[in-house]
């Protein structure tokens, strides 16, 4: 018996994806019947920055963004023009067969890929100052704390006890077990004696009984 | 006194038998011979009589110095007998220096200046114990005021005082702690993110970006306020 084909789950995804697309659609049809010459200058002043947006493979597009926002400089005081003025098709077409307004635009948009050409090795090389100034700040202080406190600061817990146990190994002393702090051993006497004034026997070694 | 025998601590041993069976028997150590020590009150005088022509580098207590004060001095003195028996030296003159002091405190002896300066010159490896640089060097520097006074208590509490071991200890921790702290931190820039050319590329991608919107925002709202205006 031929088995059935199984149904294929309806992918959300995709339909939500492609009604976007429809809504898309229908706002870009939309602002270009409501305002087409804006959408002219838009369009082919922003040129530069869809390039950008194509060419770059960089996870984030910060190509995209740096261009994109300095060409927008480029072309922001044009359409501000046309939506205080003459808000026309002739008007934007004047405006865009105007070379000035053109080398306005896509020089803003040359600054802003300038900027993203010499603005990341700036960041680097400012970065790794700060992480070697932080490297030799944090040596400096290690070499404080070992002068301070000698070599046995920086060697690990583990590998001082280990130590001590070879230590006490060698010297065959009747002692059963390694001491783990090299302190222990340094200070048997219970209590220290007091100031030795008979009149205040409090912490003399030995004065159990 | 088979326990005495059998007992490798010092302070027994067959020294301990010898004067626990001769109670008026002087100590026998050649150190002190001439000053005939024969009562448990004159064993730090005796010592400190000679303090000034012996050789510094000899330690004023050994097995029959410490057999004679087990047999004459009737005090608890375990702490500081087990402390003699430790294989450190460090722990040795510790104990020494305390079992001294106490004995000097208990017998109402004068100041030692003789006994406290040969045992005050033995100190080192005691202070060396130690952690801390500078805690050694305070201890070096008020060792000479202390010791010219000639009490042994106090050079004990000056050496082994148990507020500064503590603190010491502690403070000790504390700076191992700093010292890897800094040093994992150290190694995370060194070979971590920091260290990276494509990250600190991207990271300065995203700077470049962040300045071109910025300054993109700033200027759109300049021109509308200035259309406005």
């Amino acid at each position: 018996m031929a088995r059935a084909p199984a149904k294929q789950a309806p992918v959300k995804g995709n339909f939500k994806k492609n009604q976007m697309t429809l809504w898309l659609s229908v706002a870009f049809v939309t602002v270009i019947i409501m305002s087409l010459p804006t959408v002219l200058i838009v369009v082919f002043g922003l040129l530069p920055t869809f390039v950008a947006y194509v060419i770059d493979r960089a996870k984030g597009k910060p190509a995209a963004y740096c261009v994109g926002g300095i060409n927008i400089c480029g072309v922001f005081p044009y359409m501000l023009q046309l939506w205080t003025g003459d808000n026309s098709m002739n008007a934007a077409i004047n405006i865009m067969t105007d070379v000035f307004v053109l080398a306005v635009m896509y020089g803003a948009a040359a600054f802003g890929w300038m900027i993203y050409q010499s603005l990341p090795p700036i960041v680097t090389t400012f970065m790794t100052v700060i992480a070697q100034h932080r490297v030799s700040t944090l040596r400096a202080q290690q070499r404080e704390l070992v002068d301070e406190w000698g070599k046995d600061v920086s060697t690990p817990q583990e590998i001082l006890d280990l130590g001590e146990g070879i230590e006490l190994v060698d010297e065959s002393a009747p002692i059963e077990e390694p001491d783990p702090e090299p302190q222990a051993a340094a200070q048997p006497a219970p209590e220290p004696p007091n100031a030795g004034t008979a009149e205040t026997p409090g912490t003399v070694p030995g004065e159990a009984t | 006194m088979k326990g005495y025998l059998q007992s490798k601590i010092p302070g027994n041993g067959i020294e301990r038998c010898l004067y626990e069976f001769a109670s008026t028997l002087p100590c026998l150590i050649p150190l002190i011979a001439e000053e005939l020590v024969i009562h448990i009150e004159d064993l730090l005088p005796g010592l400190d009589n000679v303090a000034n022509n012996v050789d510094k580098k000899l330690k004023p207590l050994d097995r029959h110095i410490a057999a004679f004060i087990t047999a004459r001095f009737r005090e608890n003195i375990d702490p500081h007998l087990a402390a003699l028996a430790e294989p450190k030296e460090s722990s040795f003159l510790i104990g020494m220096l305390s079992l001294f002091a106490y004995m000097q405190w208990k017998l109402n002896n004068e100041d030692l200046y003789g006994l406290s300066s040969w045992v005050g010159s033995l100190l080192a490896p005691a202070i060396n114990t130690y952690y801390s640089r500078s805690t050694r060097r305070e201890i070096e520097d008020e060792l000479p005021r202390v010791i010219r006074t000639g009490r042994l208590p106090e050079l004990f509490e000056l050496v082994d005082n148990a507020e500064n071991r503590r603190e010491d200890t502690e403070q000790y921790a504390v700076a191992r702690f700093e010292y890897a702290k800094a040093e994992d931190e150290i190694q995370e820039i060194e070979t971590g993110d920091m260290s990276d050319p494509e990250t600190t590329a991207a990271a300065g991608a995203k700077v470049a970006a962040m300045t071109s919107v910025v300054i993109s925002m700033c200027f759109v709202a300049v021109m509308i306020v200035a259309e406005v205006w």
